[in-house]
């Protein structure tokens, strides 16, 4: 079942502007539910691009998106809010996390906004994922004085914490060793075997093997 | 519910900051409004004491002569129109039994004055009585000069003398016009050392100063040598040079330091706010709402300071003792000034907050 459908999708940064970027020419792509994609590409090919996109953190310029069989181009930013929070857990580049915080108040945040757990369910769910991840332990320390791979650990698990349909990944390992890579491309092959949706963004050949399927971008065009 | 929890979110993450901001705007509405009321909301309340419109347009003048006797003023000045006092010698009363000897001064009442301005306390009568002269009589030698009955009174000998009997009206209790125009401003002074005269000014009394009540600007005056204004711009001088330069002080600073507490608090917290609300952005919140509630945050911090420093200043006025040091107009005009301080403060951090681009906010700084 097809969760999501790209058709022709153009993306200029800029755009009319004498710095104009063409970062997406034209992507077609369908993902399945369940399936897990590794995208590569080289750096500035637009991998992030594609990933935002699907991900409704940017709007496109050109091209229809059909997520569920929902046309994204009709959505109010309320309602792209909500798809945010609900159907997509991203994993960001560098991190993303908010380092003079502790690790529980970074995962929280996607449940601030969550229509699928109860305020009085809240915390279950935190620590349910926190041990999933095998981070019980740090719940109170700062991220700041935390390791890479455990920084990527409380990533993956603010990105899982409100039980998304698809996981967005951009570049998780690049920061870390292959040991600890290999880890945490497990937890996320783990959680294929749940149902959900897996797209990594990735340079490395070797994580990207370990996923279904590979696409690469080149200067906005998809080559299967 | 989405709101709520995001304001939650603000609040607890810029906490400190928050308090900061909350103690800088707390004493500011506190320091500011006293300050401001001492300062420069007193000024324009009240008249000089003994302002009158009816006077507003004569000036006063202040003769600065080599020589001040009445008959050289005489000779630049048209004295017809002089309403003032002038001083002769001093009378060291006989019967007075101060050890150090007060001296009195014999002073003299111009018609003009006496025919033309409100006689306030002083009845002297229109047309001058045969045989005697009217007075009035220092306030301490109310034992020796009795009421109705008329004395001798004499200062100086040979041709500076001056003999008079003096009937005796009542006493120099109250002011009485003193029209000054120096480095203070005056339209009344104290006259208790003084006998009040209504006679003929000798030629050799000692004129400093008066009002002219004829149609001739100050700059006329100054053209004879003279220092005048109206009576009017004294008034109007009187109110801005009553400006108290501590508070004025007190003012400024009060107002500078909250602006730079505030203005140097938000603009450096805005970049974790900024990356904060990139987070939030892509975890599911609402770039408009997310701004939203950042404003909201900031007017509560502003409502929060405003109750804590009108308690404060309730407190101040409720205290009733010698004089009350502000008032709630004040304060209010206060509190205004202050909010667009503080808007304008928070303007520039809050600029760069609102313009966050949620992608670049989370992938440039990984470090805070
Ligand atoms: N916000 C932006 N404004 C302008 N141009 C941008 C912006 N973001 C990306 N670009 C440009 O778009 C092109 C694609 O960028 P993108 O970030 O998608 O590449 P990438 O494949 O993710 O590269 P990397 O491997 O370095 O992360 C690049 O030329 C980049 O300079
Ligand atoms: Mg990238």
């Amino acid at each position: 079942m097809e969760i999501i459908k790209l058709n022709n999708i153009h993306k200029k940064y800029n755009e009319g502007k004498q710095n104009e970027v063409h970062a997406l020419r034209g992507v077609d792509l369908v993902v399945n539910k369940g399936d897990s994609i590794a995208i590569m590409g080289v750096s500035g090919s637009g991998k992030s691009t594609l990933l935002n996109i699907i991900g409704c953190l940017d709007k496109m310029t050109e091209g229809d998106y059909l997520l569920d069989g929902a046309n994204i181009n009709l959505k109010t930013a309320t309602e792209l809010a909500e798809i945010r929070n609900a159907m997509f857990g991203f994993v960001l580049q560098s991190y993303g996390l908010i380092d003079s915080d502790k690790v529980i108040s970074n995962v929280r945040i996607p449940l601030l906004f969550s229509k699928k757990y109860k305020p009085s369910e809240q915390n279950d769910r935190i620590d349910t994922i926190l041990n999933k991840l095998k981070i019980f332990d740090l719940k109170n320390t700062k991220v700041r004085n935390l390791s890479g791979g455990q920084k990527q650990r409380v990533a993956i698990a603010r990105a899982l914490v409100n039980d998304p349909e698809i996981i967005l990944a951009d570049e998780p390992t690049s920061a870390l060793d292959s040991v600890t890579a290999n880890e945490i491309i497990e937890v996320l092959k783990d959680l294929q075997t749940k149902g959900k949706t897996i797209i990594v963004v990735t340079h490395d050949i070797n994580v990207a093997k370990k996923l279904d399927r590979i696409v690469t971008i080149e200067d906005g065009v998809i080559y299967y | 519910m989405n709101k709520l929890k995001i304001l939650k979110t603000s609040i607890s993450s810029t906490a400190l900051l928050s308090i900061v901001i909350l103690i800088a705007m707390s004493f500011t509405l506190v320091v500011f409004p006293l300050s401001y009321y001492q300062s420069l909301a007193k000024v324009n309340f009240e008249d000089m004491i003994g302002y009158d419109d009816s006077i507003a347009d004569y000036c006063a003048v202040n003769f600065y002569a080599t020589n001040n006797h009445y008959e050289e003023l005489c000779k630049t000045f048209d004295m017809n129109s002089f309403a003032g006092i002038a001083n002769y010698g001093y009378v060291q009363s006989e019967f007075d039994k101060d050890p150090d000897g007060t001296y009195y001064q014999v002073s003299f009442v111009s018609e003009k004055m006496v025919n033309d301005l409100p006689p306030l306390d002083y009845k002297f009568s229109k047309t001058k009585p045969k045989g005697y002269r009217e007075a009035y009589a220092p306030v301490n030698l109310k034992e020796d000069y009795k009421i109705g009955k008329i004395y001798d009174i004499s200062v100086y000998e040979g041709v500076y003398q001056y003999k008079q009997k003096i009937k005796i009206r009542g006493y120099c209790e109250t002011e009485y016009y003193d029209f000054v125009c120096g480095w203070t401003y005056t339209v009344l002074g104290d006259y208790k050392n003084n006998f009040l005269i209504y006679d003929d000014i000798p030629p050799l009394a000692n004129i400093e100063s008066g009002l002219m009540m004829e149609d001739n600007t100050p700059e006329y005056y100054n053209s004879l040598g003279g220092r005048a204004f109206t009576i009017g711009q004294m008034n109007t001088n009187y109110k801005t040079a009553e400006v108290n330069d501590m508070f004025l002080c007190w003012c400024i600073c009060a107002l500078v330091l909250f602006v730079l507490v505030v203005l140097a608090n938000y603009y450096f917290a805005a970049d974790k706010l900024v990356k904060r609300s990139g987070v939030m952005y892509i975890f599911g919140g609402k770039r408009s709402t997310i701004i939203a509630m950042e404003i909201v945050k900031l007017l509560l911090i502003f409502a929060l300071a405003v109750c804590i420093s009108a308690m404060t200043i309730g407190i101040v006025i409720a205290e009733k003792g010698s004089h009350i040091i502000v008032d709630w107009t004040t304060y209010f005009i206060c509190v205004a000034i202050i909010l667009i301080i503080y808007a304008a403060s928070c303007s520039l951090g809050f600029v760069k907050l609102a313009r966050f681009k949620p992608l670049k906010a989370i992938s440039n700084s990984n470090t805070e």
